[in-house]
């Protein structure tokens, strides 16, 4: 009930409409859902989460373990909101959870009947024969904590980043008086409190704002509300102050979780705040000091209070004794709130005058000051259990751990209090154990016979209290989730490029047009490379620029190849090993002049390898002059590919020789282009199609321009663009191998057929010696091959395996195409010792089925490479 | 126009960076200096980034290269920057004139403090989208 006048929290003169479980109920401005709900008089507001037992508002703040609700806004709901934290506003729809048909009529309350079958450790030990999947399903759908609506958010969370010198956590007493101290002495002081702050002079103050999770140096999560929505802050301060106050324990005695039984404090701060009892006869049980302010306070405002059970004084009465009461007050002392110190490594240490946990040794910059730091007047004699059922005696509230659980675990050995957490799920609930925190420790002393301190606490970990994903994840949801590279010419998703994830790059996997299946596009895409001319843009490909008088040196060490050989102008093939002779990357790389190289990696690989090369550089050959320049995004690379491409290129204006004698395969060149500017280009005749290919390297603003413009200079050729499905298929039926698909963590150049090519290079290469180590060298390693099923138009899955006669694994395809050039299927596979099997029929399991397929060399089509020349 | 845009990236040491441009880049960590050629910022010990357009050349492995294509520069206020950015952007600590290298999001970024509430923040090209995207989120 609300009385007539006070309430320090709450404005009469705003009035608040809300609706709890569909009915309808008057508040004020100022309340909170708990202080409303209990000024009329509702007592039963939840479920609890096992026995379903009827559970009413327990507590006043963030420890509140019983009143737990959704709050429902249109189509969105919230739950697992702690009605103490839920600020009223006019309109709120509110209902209460984990109860069928209703909160006071409740089905599963029958779990409450059955309650000494369902002991702790009761799913474990029941489900696990013959398999926990048969009972997952149905015990998944009883079990849990409210509901989500099951729908996309349509709003966006925020995150803030904020440094200050001294963070304050907690606007009481003492974090205002810390706070105004630190100011004073000219620090930036910022002070963030769960509730309201009245101002500060220079004082940043965060209300509404709850520090979830405490990080090495410094480093404070927090949760700010600002009304429906939510903020992460990411705070990093010099000094952290905790002045987190200290949580009332409850008493542990039979029927302690009833709807009516709250916390003492509670009791006390509803009446100061909102001029609310919730009840009309209350009584005290305690075992500390702190009551007798509170029960004078309800005295002097005309409330009735039957009795003060103190168990210092009555203990011996206890049993006997009947007090009739709507409320009952509970105190069992306090502990002071060091979940966040101790996250941030600060040590904890047994207070016996307090009976409480305190802090001790704390790390440089933390301090805690008030009753976080142990100052709590109080006279406690603990008192950790009554007489009665231990079945009916609560130790956790939000998880429905009893005083017989916690008997179970010590009596089946779990001493150790991490392994009764484990065991019983006390402290493990949402709230984290806020108020059966010592209490399950004291029990589980008691039981053991030892000392608290002793038995110790479990570690805290964040958050501290519960944080939505939501909130957590801030503005990346939606389009926003997966962050993509984008090519630099706009026109792929603009004419029919189904675009995919390739290596983190948004990359048309084809381009659909009307009237085509998948197959179909993919096909003519391949023709036109093979019979005409292509398109293909590999922005993406990594371009890493390396300068310096020792240029050549440095790679010659990187790569497997003989790099000193290679004259200005041209390119070569080439591979990288990791130190274990590993292949770490591939590709094409050009002497520009002797002092300047190009460096092509895969477009997965660009950004490691520059790292591995600076590495190098830094750490290792510091005496090689060279450095390594990145330049992936700075150049577009369009390619025009295909027996067409030249006449096409030629028709751009390029100031470079294109004819075949002046600019042959696999050399470079530089110029300009005829666009507007005159941009700078170079070019190189690589070819990852097989045919005659030349890779245009251009600055990315220009690549737009360039790209419109070869499609019109090329469409008398029909000039196709080429997406990724039709180059795999085409590397496909050349075998070229792909690094990470045809190759993985244990795939050396002898196990690609570069054994001899390696031979020859007489110096040193990272990754050499790993290769002279005789498992390197066994004849049964798996090794590339190319395979062709007898049934020429049966597809060979990836991933599929190669078997012998028993059905034993020899291999696995790798790479695999219906070939639209050759007609028939082709496919690259890793099979045991297969260098030295060419030509042998193997059989390939599909599914339960074998398959025929012949043991070939890789390179299906053109396999002297004379399109390449061209 | 496109003159405006155009980024250099200088990579040497300061004194053979002399050499080739004829003034001295800036020494200090994460500061950016105005030259004879533009603003130059920083970026680690061997690399600095111009604002300005001159000649692609090198000697050795002292270098210019264009890079004008290679990052887009967005203006982003103190408010956005903070939704994002981790660094401490007070002015004691991250004055006018300073600036940095770090990630926002999941985006590696350059930060250059251009006024008490203006920043360039360059993101490479291919996550300039993504990055617009964010910048447009945190915004509303």
């Amino acid at each position: 009930m609300r009385l007539a006048e006070g309430g320090t929290h709450i404005d009469r003169s705003r009035p608040l409409s809300f609706t709890f479980d569909g009915r309808a109920y008057q508040g004020f401005a100022g309340d909170t859902l708990a202080s409303a709900l209990l000024a009329n008089d509702v007592r039963v507001v939840a479920r609890s989460f096992k026995f379903h037992r009827p559970r009413g508002v327990f507590g006043v703040g963030l420890e509140e373990p019983s009143a737990l609700v959704t709050i429902v806004r249109g189509p969105d709901r919230e739950p697992n909101l702690r009605a103490t934290e839920v600020q009223l506003s006019d309109g709120l729809v509110a209902c209460s959870q984990n109860a069928w048909p209703s909160v006071r009529f409740d089905l599963a309350a029958i779990n409450g009947w059955l309650a000494p079958l369902l002991p702790a450790g009761f799913y474990h030990k029941t489900f696990k024969w013959p398999r926990w999947s048969w009972y997952e399903g149905a015990i998944r759908r009883t079990a849990g904590l409210g509901r989500i609506a099951g729908t996309a958010d349509a709003t966006r969370e925020s995150k803030r980043f904020h440094h200050c010198d001294v963070l304050v956590i907690g606007a009481g007493a003492a974090g205002r008086a810390a706070a105004e101290a630190a100011a004073q002495r000219g620090a930036d002081v910022t002070l963030v409190d769960s509730g309201r702050i009245a101002t500060l002079p220079n004082v940043r103050a965060l209300p509404n704002t709850t520090a979830i999770g405490c990080y090495e140096d410094r480093l404070v999560a927090a949760i700010e509300r600002i009304g429906d929505r939510q903020r992460l802050w990411k705070i990093r301060a010099a000094e952290i102050v905790f002045a987190t106050g200290a949580t009332e324990r409850p008493l542990v005695f039979e029927n302690n979780d009833r709807p009516g039984v709250m916390l003492a404090s509670a009791v006390g701060a509803y009446l100061e705040r909102y001029a609310v009892v919730p009840g009309r006869n209350v009584a005290f049980f305690t075992n500390n000091d702190s009551v007798y302010p509170i029960a004078e306070a309800l005295r002097s405002r005309d409330v009735v209070v039957s009795t003060i059970v103190d168990t210092r004084r009555d203990d011996a009465v206890l049993d006997s004794r009947r007090v009739d009461c709507d409320v009952l007050a509970v105190s069992g002392g306090f502990n002071p709130n060091l979940q966040l110190f101790s996250q941030a490594a600060g040590k904890l240490r047994y207070d016996e005058k307090l009976a409480a946990f305190i802090p001790g040794e704390a790390p440089p910059g933390l301090r805690c000051v008030g009753a976080a730091a142990g100052e709590i007047d109080g006279g406690v004699a603990p008192r950790w259990r009554s007489p009665g059922n231990p079945r009916k005696q609560w130790v956790d509230l939000q998880y429905d751990v009893t005083v017989a659980d916690v008997e179970l675990a010590a009596r089946e050995g779990f001493s150790s209090v991490e392994h009764l957490k484990r065991y019983t799920s006390v402290g493990m609930a949402p709230d984290q154990g806020k108020t059966s925190d010592v209490n399950a420790l004291a029990l589980l002393g008691e039981i053991t016979g030892r000392a608290i301190g002793d038995v110790g606490t479990t570690t805290f970990r964040p958050p501290y209290h519960p944080v939505t994903i939501a909130a957590l994840a801030g503005a990346r949801t939606g389009s926003l989730a997966q962050r993509y590279r984008r090519l630099p010419v706009a026109w792929h998703e603009k004419n029919g490029g189904v675009m995919e994830d390739h290596s983190g790059w948004l990359r048309a996997a084809f381009y659909r047009r009307d009237g085509e299946s998948e197959a179909q596009a993919i096909a003519r895409e391949v023709r036109a490379a093979r019979f005409g001319a292509a398109l293909f843009d590999s922005s993406s490909l990594g371009k890493i620029e390396v300068f310096g008088r020792d240029a050549a040196e440095f790679l010659n060490r990187l790569y497997v190849n003989n790099v000193k050989t290679l004259a200005p102008g041209r390119l070569r093939y080439g591979m990288m090993l990791g130190e274990n002779g590993v292949i770490k990357d591939d590709g094409v790389f050009g002497c520009l002049a002797p002092d300047h190289y190009l460096v092509c990696t895969s477009s997965s690989g660009a950004r490691d390898v520059a790292f591995w090369m600076e590495e190098w550089r830094q750490c290792e050959w510091r005496e090689l002059d060279v450095r390594i320049v990145p330049q992936t995004a700075q150049w577009a690379t369009l390619t025009v590919s295909g027996p067409k491409s030249r006449e096409i290129v030629a028709r751009l204006g390029v100031d470079i020789d294109l004819s075949a004698q002046a600019f042959p395969h696999m050399h470079v060149r530089s110029g300009s282009v005829a666009l507007k500017g005159d941009p700078q280009v170079r070019v190189r005749r690589a070819s990852y199609t097989g045919e005659m290919s030349f890779e245009i390297d251009i600055a990315a603003e220009h690549a737009d321009l360039l790209w419109s413009r070869l499609l019109e200079l090329g469409a008398a050729e029909n000039i196709t663009p080429l997406g990724m499905e039709a180059l795999d298929v085409l590397r496909v039926e050349k075998g070229f191998l792909e690094v990470g698909v045809d190759t993985d963590g244990e795939t050396t150049p002898l196990d690609v057929g570069w054994g001899e090519a390696i031979a020859k290079k007489p110096e040193d290469f990272l990754g050499r010696r790993s290769l002279s180590r005789p498992a390197q060298q066994r004849a049964d390693r798996l090794q590339l091959v190319g395979l062709q099923p007898e049934d020429p138009q049966l597809f060979l899955p990836v991933g599929v395996h190669a078997v012998d006669d028993a059905g034993a694994p020899i291999g696995h395809v790798t790479s695999s195409c219906v070939s639209p050039t050759l007609n028939r299927s082709v496919a690259m596979a890793r099979i045991r010792g297969g260098a030295k099997r060419s030509g042998e029929v193997i059989a390939i399991d599909i599914d339960g089925t074998r398959h025929r397929a012949r043991i070939c060399d890789r390179a299906f089509y053109d396999p002297q490479g004379a399109r390449l020349n061209g | 126009m496109a003159e405006l845009d155009a980024k250099r990236l200088l990579t040497g040491t300061v004194s053979t960076l002399q050499d080739l441009v004829g003034w001295r880049p800036p020494s200090e960590p994460n500061t950016s200096a105005h030259t004879p050629d533009g603003l130059c910022l920083w970026l680690r010990p061997d690399q600095w980034l111009l604002f300005g357009g001159i000649a692609v050349r090198h000697r050795g492995s002292t270098a210019v290269l264009d890079v004008s294509s290679r990052w887009t520069t967005f203006t982003v206020a103190l408010d956005a920057l903070a939704a994002g950015c981790s660094l401490d952007l007070r002015e004691r600590a991250f004055a006018v004139g300073r600036c940095a290298q770090t990630r926002i999001e999941q985006v590696p970024v350059i930060v250059h403090r251009r006024s008490a509430d203006q920043f360039d923040v360059l993101v490479e090209r291919p996550l300039a989208h993504y990055f617009g995207l964010w910048l447009e989120a945190v915004g509303k």
